[in-house]
């Protein structure tokens, strides 16, 4: 009660003050009419008392000012005058509060959208309800060299059924579809998920329901669609429900519409990474449920127990594992005795940590940069804070000997930054609220979540923080010179201006330096980057990508269900569109070389031992139209597809590994573990080629074999090479395309340069933001160096002139500025190269065939740091020759 | 005597005492000082306004605009359930401190 009467008195105080006020006057006039009544009850003439209950108020200034001290508000009195205080001042000096701003809010705004794209990916929570329960599951055969592993169904189907450390388990698996009877059929992307996903996930749909169990297992045609697909397609979420789409042309009724907000699978898994559109029933066939040892395909998700650890989870998954082993099919069991390494693992992660582990590094190096970039934003403010605090230096020695406090002038300059700072950091959040577009319309395909992006409580917590935490960096260096200082000194001058003292010289001196380390690292790390992204997009991939053109197909299976359809199908658009004029050769290949491709594991005749490899299934002339570069042998032609398939081609590097100083040819593998049971055919190597690069960036010896086109490479990419320019072809392509099947949707056309180029787009990214932050940094730094040397060129315009007038050359003038010039910026690129040397180590990860200590870059940042620094160097200059001494002399 | 040779926190307890009696406002309250002091004890506007402010803020005693007989605004003082406590406690802490001072000050005779 007495706490809640306290609040209501102070807030009263602080928020009604001209009525507290008003009831002070009312109180103190009361007191004295009363006062003046009993003096002249007792005699005295109203003069005589109203002076006399004058005299007992001893001041009505004092009293009013006691009253308001004793209501404890003075405090904020004061702010209040220091921030009236402020704003004039700051108004006084126009361009110095503009400069200041501008800077602020520039590095702020940086920082905050950064920040943001991080605190989205990296830090914020799943929208999961109880998140920190949910954990991802996986499987492992590192025996045969697959650690990591989504899981089997039947392993999952075990798993699920008698594990005592779930909730909740569900699985999902990518997988795209033909979609048509809404408006022209496409592909979307869609997964096949258990009807309990939705349930672990705890999300439910927006309208409609999920599907049941017994819809999953009974394997009925019905389907929920994402929020955005259902807009997009039906204008409202509730208008698609109920209506029927062809999914690979088999009719679905739509039950439900998922949240907007739910994206999933999400962006950046280790597996199954797509967010899907269209989210159906897994419904396994029996032939699924019975796959022992392979189809390792479906992404587990689960629901820890309330008080059952992650470690407690893994123990339980790992004995279920091995009882899932120990009952394989004696057949099976006897196949696996061949591989005595053979084992199932199991690892369970918290969910979150599912995806973002490849971009975490590089996201906090770009926060780590664009900090950087704020720390020498906020040398520049201080510079500038310095040079005006010295041009007020006899304001605040007059106030101090008027009896501020040294702790009171801080408040004031403290103020005056923070004034600064939070103009700065509105300011700034609204140029993160325009650049985050931007960078979200730049941003690879692999960093997750960005749809959640937006402003929240971190985010706000952090421009927050920054806008605090700026003042006190930038005014520290005024702030220690005002305490120490003593008016005396001060008012008695030196002479009839202040002059800088020695340490502050110094500080000013110091904070350029920093600032053009700084900038020297940020500098020689996006020159790095750059070179780097310039030798990978000019590196061969392994074939000639320059003058094809290729065309993403994907066949329904309803409609295309044997191998002789599949096969027949390509052929008959292959000879079609090698008719094309400018086409020289066309062929099908199940992915572009350079990606990820289907990875599996081999055997080899006459050895034990197994080999994972990169498979590529091709149809047509693809190897030719794509130009690998041949070794040995020949490369996989239309003949080789006769009969069952039969030949193969490999890597030069798998050609060594798996035949060391043998002739590859005509050796045999083939696909699986070399056990009685496996009835895939042998295929004869007939041909050895150059490697294939797996990613631009990367010089790895890569293990890839081609071989011809099974019944279920219902997805191809169409290769053609053109003697022209290939996207002239994109029409007729097209035409040629609806011509065999009407209502084949066309999927992405585009040409393998351009399919190469968006392989970088993560390493684009990076050395683009990188690459803006260094040029951010070297204008700062600049502005830092410019504001110094204008400054000290002013300070001394006096001696200048006196120089001058004894006799001195003016090119003696220029060399003195020059001099100070080189100073500043010599020592800043030492240490800056001291600096760089160490921090680089830090991205050599990144850097493709670049030396982290590349020459060049450590070559070219100085020469640049140093014609920065002398062209900042010219305005002082030129003002210096040009002081008349007279004018100098009588200045002041 | 001055109130600022009081024991410091001694004009508090003074004007809680006096509001034990009733409600009132800063004149009275002075007058009634005065009086009950026997003209010892005057305490003038300057001191008496801020200690009365300080309580308030304080939560001890609280005050009330009312409509006097001549028709003017005036601020009445009254004690809270709080400051009848906070009274019994000082007036308790005053009891044992003059007692000390006394035996301290006053020398006991014979």
């Amino acid at each position: 009660m007495r706490r809640f009467r306290k609040l209501r008195l102070r807030i009263r105080s602080l928020l009604d003050r001209s009525r507290v006020e008003s009831d002070l006057e009312d109180e103190i006039a009361y007191y004295l009419d009363r006062e003046i009544e009993q003096a002249i009850a007792a005699g005295a003439s109203p003069e005589e008392a109203k002076r006399h209950a004058l005299s007992t108020l001893n001041g009505a200034g004092r009293l009013k000012e006691e009253c308001r001290d004793a209501r404890g508000v003075r405090w904020f009195e004061d702010v209040l005058s220091d921030l009236r205080f402020s704003a004039r001042t700051l108004r006084k000096a126009p361009m110095f509060t503009v400069t200041v701003v501008s800077a602020l809010a520039f590095c702020i705004g940086l920082n905050t959208a950064i920040f943001s794209v991080v605190d989205t990916v990296l830090f914020r929570p799943l929208l999961f309800p109880n998140q920190d329960r949910l954990v991802a599951v996986t499987e492992g055969v590192p025996g045969l060299g697959f650690p990591v592993l989504p899981f089997s169904p039947p392993d999952y189907v075990f798993v699920a059924a008698t594990n005592q450390s779930f909730a909740s388990t569900g699985i999902y698996r990518n997988q795209s579809y033909e979609i048509s009877g809404v408006d022209r059929p496409r592909r979307v992307s869609g997964a096949r998920v258990t009807a309990s996903l939705f349930q672990v996930l705890g999300i439910s749909p927006a309208v409609g329901r999920v599907f049941t169990q017994a819809e999953d297992e009974h394997a009925m045609r019905v389907a929920v669609l994402s929020g955005g697909f259902a807009q997009g397609a039906f204008g409202t979420p509730e208008r698609a429900l109920g209506r029927t789409v062809l999914l690979n042309r088999i009719p679905h009724v739509v039950i439900g519409v998922m949240p907007r907000s739910f994206s999933f699978p999400i962006r950046g898994s280790r597996f199954n990474d797509n967010p899907a559109d269209v989210f159906v029933p897994v419904s396994w066939s029996n032939g699924e449920r019975q796959q022992t040892v392979s189809n390792f395909d479906y992404s587990m998700v689960a629901r820890l127990k309330p008080n059952v650890t992650i470690q407690q989870a893994s123990m339980e998954i790992k004995g279920l594992l091995e009882r899932i082993v120990k009952d394989y099919p004696p057949k099976i069991k006897q196949a696996l005795e061949s591989n005595p390494n053979f084992s199932l693992e199991s690892q369970i992660v918290p969910f979150r940590e599912e995806f973002a582990g490849d971009v975490r590094r590089p996201l906090l190096l770009l926060l780590a940069a664009v900090g950087v970039v704020l720390l020498i934003g906020c040398a520049d403010v201080a510079n500038l804070m310095f040079s005006r605090a010295i041009g007020r230096q006899r304001e605040f020695a007059l106030r101090s000997s008027l009896g501020a406090g040294g702790w009171r002038l801080a408040r004031q300059m403290l103020t005056e930054g923070l004034v600064l700072s939070v103009i700065g950091g509105a300011a700034g959040l609204c140029i993160a609220f325009w650049t985050l577009p931007l960078l979200i319309n730049f941003a690879p395909d692999n960093l997750p979540r960005l749809s959640e992006i937006g402003l929240n409580w971190r985010v706000a917590a952090f421009v927050i923080a920054v806008t605090l935490a700026t003042p006190l960096v930038f005014c520290l260096g005024p702030l220690t010179n005002a305490l120490r200082s003593s008016p005396v000194h001060q008012l008695r001058g030196e002479g009839r201006t202040a002059t800088q003292g020695r340490s502050q010289r110094f500080l000013m001196s110091a904070a350029v330096v920093v600032q053009f380390s700084l900038a020297f690292v940020l500098l020689t790390t996006a020159g790095l980057l750059t070179r780097s992204l310039i030798k990978a997009s000019k590196a061969s991939p392994g074939f000639r990508p320059e003058h094809v053109i290729s065309a993403q197909i994907a066949l329904p299976e309803s409609v295309y269900k044997t191998r002789a359809q599949v096969t027949g199908f390509f052929d008959r658009l292959l000879s079609r569109v090698s008719t094309l004029p400018g086409v020289r050769q066309t062929g099908a290949i199940s992915d572009v070389p350079t990606g990820s491709t289907a990875n599996v594991v081999i055997s080899i005749e006459g050895r034990r031992d197994t080999e994972r490899v990169d498979t590529l299934f091709c149809h047509g002339n693809a190897l030719e139209s794509l130009r690998v570069r041949l070794l040995r042998g020949r490369l996989l032609g239309p003949e080789d597809q006769i009969g069952k398939p039969h030949a193969a081609v490999v890597s030069e590097s798998l050609a060594k590994r798996a035949w060391p100083d043998q002739d590859p040819i005509g050796r045999r593998i083939r696909f699986g573990v070399d056990i009685p049971y496996n009835d895939e055919p042998w295929l004869t190597i007939i041909g050895v080629v150059a490697d294939v690069k797996a990613r631009l960036t990367s010089n790895a010896p890569r293990f890839v074999l081609f071989t011809t086109a099974r019944a279920w490479d219902k997805q191809m990419i169409v290769v053609v090479r053109t003697s022209g320019d290939p996207l002239l072809l994109t029409n007729a392509i097209q035409h040629e395309l609806a011509q065999l099947d009407t209502s084949l949707p066309v999927g992405k056309i585009a040409t393998l340069d351009q399919v190469l180029e968006e392989s970088l787009s993560a390493e684009r990214f990076r050395t683009w933001l990188m690459g803006c932050f260094a040029v951010a940094a070297l204008l700062l730094a600049t502005l830092g160096i410019a504001g110094l040397l204008a400054y000290t060129a002013a300070q001394r315009t006096q001696e200048f002139g006196v120089r001058i007038a004894l006799g001195a050359n003016r090119r003696n003038l220029l060399v003195l500025i020059f001099q100070h010039c080189l100073r500043l910026s010599g020592a800043g690129i030492l240490v800056g190269l001291a600096a760089s040397i160490a921090a680089t180590r830090v991205i050599s990860a990144f850097l493709y065939e670049t030396s982290p200590l590349d020459p060049g870059t450590f070559l070219a940042v100085p020469l640049i740091l140093v014609l920065v620094a002398l062209a900042a160097g010219l305005f002082p200059a030129w003002r210096a020759v040009r002081t008349d001494p007279i004018t100098a002399l009588r200045a002041d | 005597m001055k109130p600022n040779d009081l024991v410091q926190g001694t004009l508090g307890l003074l004007i809680l005492r006096i509001l034990a009696l009733e409600p009132m406002h800063g004149w009275a309250l002075s007058q009634r000082l005065k009086q009950m002091s026997k003209d010892v004890l005057q305490v003038g506007p300057g001191s008496l306004y801020p200690a009365l402010h300080k309580l308030e803020q304080d939560g001890w005693i609280t005050a009330e605009w009312l409509i006097s007989d001549t028709r003017r605004r005036v601020k009445f003082y009254s004690l809270t359930k709080e400051g009848r406590k906070h009274l019994q406690s000082q007036t308790a802490d005053w009891k044992r401190l003059s007692a000390a001072i006394s035996a301290i000050v006053l020398p006991a005779r014979g």
